[in-house]
């Protein structure tokens, strides 16, 4: 459906702002291909890391209604990214399956943010960093990037460290710590759960925050 | 300021630490990283913890323990207490 609307879009390189904070955006940006990130950027130059994007997710939607963005969107690994203009959000709204495609997909944008903010006001550093990881394999098993239980990490400790609120120390400690008790297998960014259930038990995951809807996904 | 030796348990090969004092009393807790799972960084030393307006929610790595003592004072110096 997209791809009929708008063709391939365009690509971005790694590193690259999809929208830049602080800027109006006249157009809504979907990921057709490739991982990005949502962040806002401190005055001393830290960076907070508040979302992630994968495959499919809107950037920005309805975001031609804000003069400027409150936070950047960036492209983690290469990109390919539509352009959807109001007019496109319109036509698409008119129909009813694909405007409540719209509003579940904001619905659970937020629910995301408010399971992020729990996750780092709330839990260790171990299970913040294993909540993060779980919620990784279930959203990339959906668009088809993960089997059952493994996926690549398109993240450095770093960028991870900027998304839980913690130093690349203390990610790397956790990271350990989820090894040594044989909670994940890691080598290089492949990243192995040798036993799913276990993972989500130790960092208290329920995938309902997530709101999978198979059959919204058979609309839209 | 006072450098005291201890272990410090960090579920790492990372124990190396010292207590810092200033004026007597407990500013912050530094460890060294040992741990070969930190790359580039080992040898540097690692603010642990922080009290009284030596924290960052990101700070930085030390050379040196020196390195650490200029950082800490500059926390204190510029501290606003709120």
């Amino acid at each position: 459906m997209l791809h009929a609307v708008v063709g391939r879009g365009q690509s971005l390189k790694a590193g690259e702002d999809i929208v830049r904070e602080g800027d109006h955006t006249d157009v809504v940006h979907v990921i057709l291909e490739g991982h990005g990130f949502r962040y806002k950027t401190l005055p001393d130059g830290k960076r907070q890391i508040i979302g992630y994007l994968v495959p499919g997710d809107f950037c920005d939607l309805y975001g031609f209604l804000l003069d400027k963005m409150d936070h950047g969107i960036a492209a983690r690994t290469h990109c390919q990214v539509a352009e959807l203009t109001e007019d496109h959000i319109l036509m698409l709204t008119s129909r009813p399956s694909l405007a409540r495609a719209l509003w579940w997909s904001e619905l659970v944008n937020a629910s995301i943010l408010r399971e992020w903010l729990v996750n780092m006001g709330r839990r260790t550093p171990s299970a913040r960093v294993a909540h993060i990881l779980c919620e990784l394999l279930v959203r990339l098993q959906v668009v088809g990037q993960a089997s059952a239980d493994s996926f690549r990490l398109e993240l450095s400790q770093s960028e991870l460290g900027d998304t839980v609120g913690l130093t690349t120390v203390s990610v790397n400690r956790a990271l350990q710590r989820l090894r040594g008790a044989n909670l994940i297998q890691s080598s290089g960014r492949e990243i192995v759960i040798p036993d799913v259930a276990a993972l989500k038990a130790f960092a208290d995951f329920d995938p309902g925050y997530l709101h999978f809807r198979q059959d919204r996904e058979d609309h839209s | 300021m006072e450098f005291q030796p201890i272990k410090v348990a960090t579920g790492s090969a990372d124990e190396d630490g010292r207590l810092v004092l200033h004026d007597g009393k407990l500013v912050a807790v530094l460890v060294r990283l040992d741990d070969p799972n930190h790359g580039p960084a080992i040898g540097q030393w690692s603010l642990e913890a922080g009290f009284n307006g030596v924290d960052s929610a990101k700070p930085p790595l030390f050379a040196n323990l020196a390195a650490a003592e200029r950082w800490i004072e500059l926390q204190i110096a510029n501290f606003i207490p709120v």
